[in-house]
């Protein structure tokens, strides 16, 4: 049985606070809008937490055990990289130099342009994405996972016309059927469709430091061991990256979790893959007419569209790309982009209880509403430059 | 002073009606946080529900409370002057009586702001309800409020709600807008934000009210939650 392990890298530009005392101000909008000391610490911060002592440890991994996993890094993640911290991208070049280590594709600026009407801007994200991974990293994916596992039939169907091989999403809405198997999205002939089994991922992303949970404390033998007791093709484990040190601090033992799990995954018949290396043929069709994505208990669109506010964010920045898009300004047009990053609009979700907590580790902002007054005001002083 | 500690030195329960007071006794009068017990306030939620009344063209932005230091009316007018630079279609209600009255009849000449600020004087119970269903939103940006019984009508009400962060009410509701007393550019901000964009002005009222009857802020809770302290006494 295949084992295959898909990772997400991702940080957001994260916003300036803009007054509408302010909007009488020039200046340079990115200054304007994008608190650069923020992103720079906060990157600076994870690097060190996660990806650095990560990326150290899955090279020390692949190289004594062979593991293999795919990664997809956000193109707004590589751009803060790129500014602030270059051994990050070294480091992660050096895996992918290891030959183990397969690049998935997405959407450059980590945003919801998959679900505006007009579909050109989804596709021009996806292709300015994989002209990063390729310029940087001399790699041409062949797999796609649109922001935040967000999957629809039309969405597989536009990967499936961009030449994609295969198409990630979430192991929802499959009735009696299992997540491990290779499925063919509906309306598509080619594309091989894996999705998440989210049990055994949110396992480790979510619940390896819960006590109160009855699988706590998670060692690397027991996780192993449910693992094997799966049956199917294939096991997609797919999570945060920054489930290494970032989401699960250090301390909890994420880390020596990680470094033992491959030697006892070789206990038992359970061979590492990337997506690529997925070769069965599907074993029948998903249909996904909605959409449905990783984030919250819903699992659907509602993490980012799930009040008026978010809503009307949305519709005022798809509204905004038409008329951007008009004025052919390439200047407008990236900031426009970079304001596309779902984190922005994730934070107004006003959610209660479980999901609240997920929302609240993740939010910088103090409530919805400040987070909602924030990025609309930003949304409204581009639209007054128009 | 004196008295005030003496009392809260020798009584065997103290009742604050937050938090942040209970805090605040420990810290100044050291007193023994384990007898301090917190009651929030109340309020009657139906006599601020279904109050219909005609919309005035103007937008309303509403403060009411007693007019003195302690409650910041004026920062209130302040916030109003910033508002005007940027919203002509407002009107800023100054309800209730106080010391401070004059003084801020002056300043809304000084700051140039007397055609766009009415002051209503003392409010009656009756009119209080009619009072909040004409405003569009609600700002108490007290100095220091132990509690802030206002806030509570206003959202039953169904208006939206900026208080100041030093507002005692703030602890238990969490479908309001906060600011720092003094910051009167924020202030301002929020209020646009609230008249200028209709998705937060629609959210905050639908959740505002929810939150007023899950958390059933009622005077007869509050009576028991009292009765319990006296209880645990005898």
């Amino acid at each position: 049985m295949k084992l295959c392990f898909y990772f997400q890298v991702h940080q957001p530009t994260r916003l300036n606070k803009l007054s509408i005392l302010d909007f009488c101000k020039n200046g340079d909008l990115k200054q304007m809008y994008f608190n650069e000391r923020k992103n720079r610490e906060i990157l600076l911060r994870v690097a060190e937490k996660c990806y650095l002592p990560t990326n150290r440890l899955m090279i020390g991994l692949i190289n004594k055990y062979d593991i293999k996993f795919a990664l997809s890094l956000s193109g707004v993640f590589i751009e803060q990289c790129q500014e602030y911290a270059p051994a990050v991208l070294d480091s992660f070049n050096a895996l992918a130099e290891t030959g183990n280590m397969e690049f998935i594709d997405e959407t450059y600026y980590h945003s919801l342009a998959s679900l505006h009407k007009d579909k050109n801007e989804f596709i021009e994200q996806i292709k300015e994405h994989a002209k990063i991974i390729k310029r940087l990293f001399n790699q041409k994916p062949t797999a796609f996972r649109n922001t935040e596992l967000i999957y629809s039939n039309e969405i597989a169907g536009i990967a499936e016309s961009l030449g994609y091989k295969t198409i990630l999403a979430e192991g929802i809405n499959l009735g009696w059927r299992s997540p491990n198997y290779v499925y063919r999205p509906r309306g598509c002939s080619k594309i091989k469709l894996l999705l998440r089994n989210y049990m055994l991922s949110d396992d480790v992303s979510f619940r390896f430091s819960a006590h109160a949970w009855s699988g706590y404390p998670l060692t690397a033998d027991k996780y192993a061991s449910w693992l094997s007791h799966c049956t199917g093709d294939v096991i997609n484990i797919f999570m945060d990256y920054e489930t290494f040190g970032e989401h699960q601090w250090k301390e909890t033992g994420i880390f020596e979790f990680l470094r033992h799990l491959p030697a006892e995954i070789k206990k038992y018949n359970l061979e590492f893959a990337t997506p690529e290396e997925i070769e069965m043929e599907p074993a029948g069709e998903y249909d996904a007419p909605n959409v449905t994505s990783w984030a919250d208990l819903e699992r659907d669109a509602s993490a980012w569209l799930g009040n008026d506010m978010q809503k009307s964010c949305f519709n005022e920045m798809e509204k905004l790309g038409a008329l951007i898009k008009q004025k052919n300004d390439k200047k407008l047009l990236r900031i426009w982009r970079l304001l596309q990053t779902t984190d922005h609009i994730y934070y107004i979700s006003t959610k209660k209880m479980g999901d609240e907590e997920v929302h609240k580790y993740f939010a910088e902002h103090q409530s919805p509403y400040e987070a909602f007054i924030n990025y609309m005001n930003i949304i409204q002083h581009l639209k007054g430059l128009l | 002073m004196d008295i005030e500690k003496a009392g809260i030195l020798h009584a065997d329960r103290i009742i604050t009606v937050s938090k942040r007071m209970k805090a605040q006794l420990v810290d100044r009068y050291d007193a023994d946080e384990r007898k301090i017990h917190v009651v929030y306030n109340a309020i009657d939620p139906k006599r601020f529900t279904g109050v219909k009344m005609k919309k005035p063209k103007e937008r309303i932005v509403l403060y009411f409370g007693r007019l003195t230091v302690q409650k910041g009316p004026d920062f209130f007018l302040k916030a109003a002057k910033k508002v005007l630079e940027f919203e002509n279609n407002v009107r800023f209600v100054v309800a209730g009586t106080g010391e401070m009255l004059t003084q801020l009849i002056d300043l809304t000449v000084k700051l140039g702001i007397q055609d766009k600020v009415f002051f209503t004087g003392y409010v009656s119970d009756e009119d209080l309800p009619k009072l909040y269903a004409i405003a569009d939103v609600f700002v108490l940006p007290s100095v220091s409020e132990p509690f802030g019984i206002a806030p509570l009508e206003a959202m039953a009400s169904g208006i939206p709600v900026i208080i100041s962060k030093t507002t005692g009410v703030g602890e238990v509701v969490r479908n309001c807008l906060l600011v720092d007393f003094w910051d009167t550019n924020e202030m301002a901000n929020k209020i646009i934000a609230v008249l200028r964009y209709e998705a937060l002005d629609r959210t905050l009222r639908e959740r505002e009210k929810m939150e007023i009857m899950d958390k059933g802020f009622s005077w007869g809770n509050a009576a028991e939650e009292t009765i319990k302290v006296y209880r645990g006494l005898l």
